[in-house]
């Protein structure tokens, strides 16, 4: 299988107000093929998000690595985001467009015009089920609609790679169960997925392989079975817990 | 479409459609605008329309045919007081804008008539009132030498060895002193940084706190068709909102008689060459100010912290702005210096080109200047777009 996202040693180094080195990410190591759905699992503030940042070009690694689809993301950021869909709590819609203006203006900023374009709003607006709402400004969707516009966005110009950072944070359930249902129909179509979450059953359903981060390292990698067998644990929960190295405090 | 034009359409169709830009950069300033233009009509009603000047004199029967060639004397409003207390206090409500104290004497012996003048110097209308009496002892004085001159054979000439008659020179007759040479480079330049105010802030830190920055720096397009996208909007919408105040202006004034007649001059020195001086000088203080604040925007964590820093700008941008407006009590408009002078170098340039004192050479420099300020400050905001820098968040 073709490997289409690989890291080496990746590492980011923040520098605080007060110029104390804060390290978010040390030394990560992984690669995705291509139709696998790779998981980063981790409790916040475990590297997660840097992580997806510096594959998708927003922050610059201060150690390592990373190529997504043969392009290396520090000297090659452009092409490396033209391969990419990203999509999370923080990638936000535009409130004084509406969804069929913002889709139409990413696809152009992606490359697409004329029948080309049409032709993908045709098929995400279908996807998706945006016919309703597509003409109503941004601001005036619920949370739910938003978050379709926003997937609407994330795979219009039909990106191999995509990264999904929280995604069904703050969602209902049924929104929730919408993206989950998407995320697994794209590794159907030969994506390479990653998905960051800290929430166990999502990772269950959905990861071929997960990488457990913890203090900006990876402490575990496999899949769910093999991360429970090392952890002698029947419930993936508590293998994570095992993997992180938690200990419960009992006070007597 | 390339990506630039893509950023830029978005950005324009974005401001335009929210309600408190359209009133902040266009509603207000019309507003503002109309207000200004009633406010120099009323000034230029009460100036033409000379009321009576008040003038208290207290009792004197010695030198009634003086009160008599007072009164005579057109607009004169002239009371007689029983006495100096009377007047004063009349003098401290109001009712009299200058009182004069008048003494008692003897006709047949007297030389000199010594009149004692109390005024307010704090009221404008009383200090001209003074001036109004000084003007006809003045004139009494002189008819009073011709007479002398006359009784003994001289002429008038006499009295007055050196006469001066001044022969004005200036290209642009009365203009320097007009209201819109005084006011019109000041609010030019307050229009154009005012008009950038209300969306700069939005254009990057609100995009920062919304969430949407994120969305656009993980699209395939190079960061300085981003920056240059957002500059060009931020211009545009700069320069729309100048040119609609200064339309405003214009035809408000134009149409009304006696705005018109206060703020426009018949002899302003605009010719076909210095109107393309003009637009060009505020074409580049526009480049200069959207660069400014598009930095400001980017510098900014969130929307409070960039409209904090906007502040601070606008406030550095109004002091030399307002000092243009005394430019003509000073030298400095010749000054080689000025021309590198942010702000301050439009100004003088905006005013002497009015005044018809054209200078290409220190025109094409504050253009020059200020383009190159711009350049440098579009430069700064490309470098933060290009690093990861411009997505610092609070």
């Amino acid at each position: 299988m073709k490997s289409m996202i690989e890291t080496e040693g990746l590492g980011k180094v923040f520098v605080d107000q007060k110029k104390n080195r804060v390290v978010a990410v040390d030394g990560v190591t992984f690669r995705v093929n291509e139709g696998e759905i790779f998981g980063l699992l981790g409790v916040n503030g475990a590297g997660k998000t840097t992580t997806l940042r510096m594959l998708s070009t927003i922050l610059q690694p201060t150690a390592g690595r990373a190529r997504v689809c043969g392009h290396d993301v520090v000297t090659d950021g452009a092409k490396a985001r033209a391969n990419i869909g990203f999509l999370s709590t923080s990638t936000a819609l535009y409130g004084r467009a509406s969804g069929l203006e913002v889709l139409r203006y990413f696809g152009s900023l992606y490359g697409l015009s004329g029948a080309k374009l049409n032709e993908r709003l045709d098929y995400v607006i279908e996807k998706l089920a945006l016919h309703e709402f597509k003409d109503r400004l941004c601001d005036k969707l619920s949370t739910g609609q938003k978050q379709r516009v926003s997937i609407a966005r994330t795979i219009l110009h039909d990106p191999p790679v995509l990264f999904f950072d929280e995604p069904t944070a703050g969602l209902d359930v049924v929104t929730s169960q919408t993206v989950l249902e998407f995320i697994e129909e794209t590794r159907k179509a030969g994506k390479a997925v990653v998905f960051s979450t800290h929430i166990m059953p999502e990772a269950e359903r959905l990861c071929d392989r997960v990488a457990i981060i913890h203090g900006g390292k990876i402490c575990a990698e496999g899949t769910i079975e093999e991360l429970k067998s090392q952890a002698n644990s029947e419930s993936f929960e508590k293998a994570f817990l095992h993997h992180v190295g938690y200990q419960r405090e009992v006070v007597l | 479409m390339s990506p630039l034009k893509l950023v830029y359409l978005k950005e324009m169709r974005e401001m335009l459609r929210d309600r408190r830009i359209l009133m902040s950069s266009f509603v207000l300033p019309i507003f503002v605008m109309y207000m200004m233009t009633q406010l120099f009509a009323f000034i230029g009603n009460t100036l033409g329309n000379e009321k009576n000047t008040a003038i208290y004199v207290t009792r004197s029967q010695s030198l009634e045919p003086l009160v008599a060639s007072l009164k005579a004397v057109p607009k004169n409003d002239v009371t007689v007081v029983a006495s100096l207390d009377e007047g004063k206090k009349a003098l401290e409500e109001g009712k009299a804008k200058v009182l004069l104290e008048l003494p008692e004497l003897d006709p047949a012996t007297a030389k000199q008539v010594t009149i004692k003048a109390y005024f307010n110097s704090d009221s404008n209308t009383s200090s001209l009132a003074l001036r109004k009496v000084e003007t006809w002892a003045q004139a009494s004085n002189q008819a009073a030498l011709n007479v002398a001159l006359k009784s003994v054979n001289l002429p008038p000439e006499t009295a007055e060895p050196v006469k001066i008659t001044p022969e004005d020179q200036a290209k642009t007759k009365g203009a320097g002193d007009s209201i819109l040479v005084s006011l019109l480079p000041y609010m030019l330049i307050l229009f154009v940084f005012s008009g950038g105010l209300s969306i700069a802030s939005d254009l990057v830190a609100g995009e920062k706190e919304r969430g949407t920055l994120e969305t656009l720096l993980i699209s395939p397009v190079e960061r300085i068709q981003i920056a240059l996208g957002k500059f060009f909007s931020l211009l545009s919408f700069s320069l729309a909102t100048a040119l609609v105040s200064i339309g405003a202006l214009l035809i408000l004034g134009l149409t009304n008689p006696m705005t018109k007649k206060v703020m426009f001059p018949d002899s302003l020195g605009i010719t076909p060459v210095t109107l393309i001086s003009l637009v060009l000088v505020v074409l580049s203080m526009a480049a200069f100010f959207a660069s400014i604040q598009l930095w400001a925007s980017i510098q900014a964590k969130n929307m409070r912290e960039a409209q904090t820093l906007l502040g601070l700008m606008n406030v550095v941008v109004i002091i030399p702005a307002a000092f243009s407006q005394l430019l003509g009590l000073t030298g400095i408009s010749k000054s080689f210096w000025v021309s590198f002078a942010p702000v301050l170098n439009g100004a003088v340039s905006l005013r002497e080109t009015m005044l018809g004192n054209f200078n290409p050479v220190g025109t094409v420099l504050t253009i020059a200047w200020n383009l190159a300020l711009a350049g440098f400050a579009l430069w700064l905001s490309v470098r933060m777009f290009r690093s990861e820098t411009v997505l610092a968040k609070s």
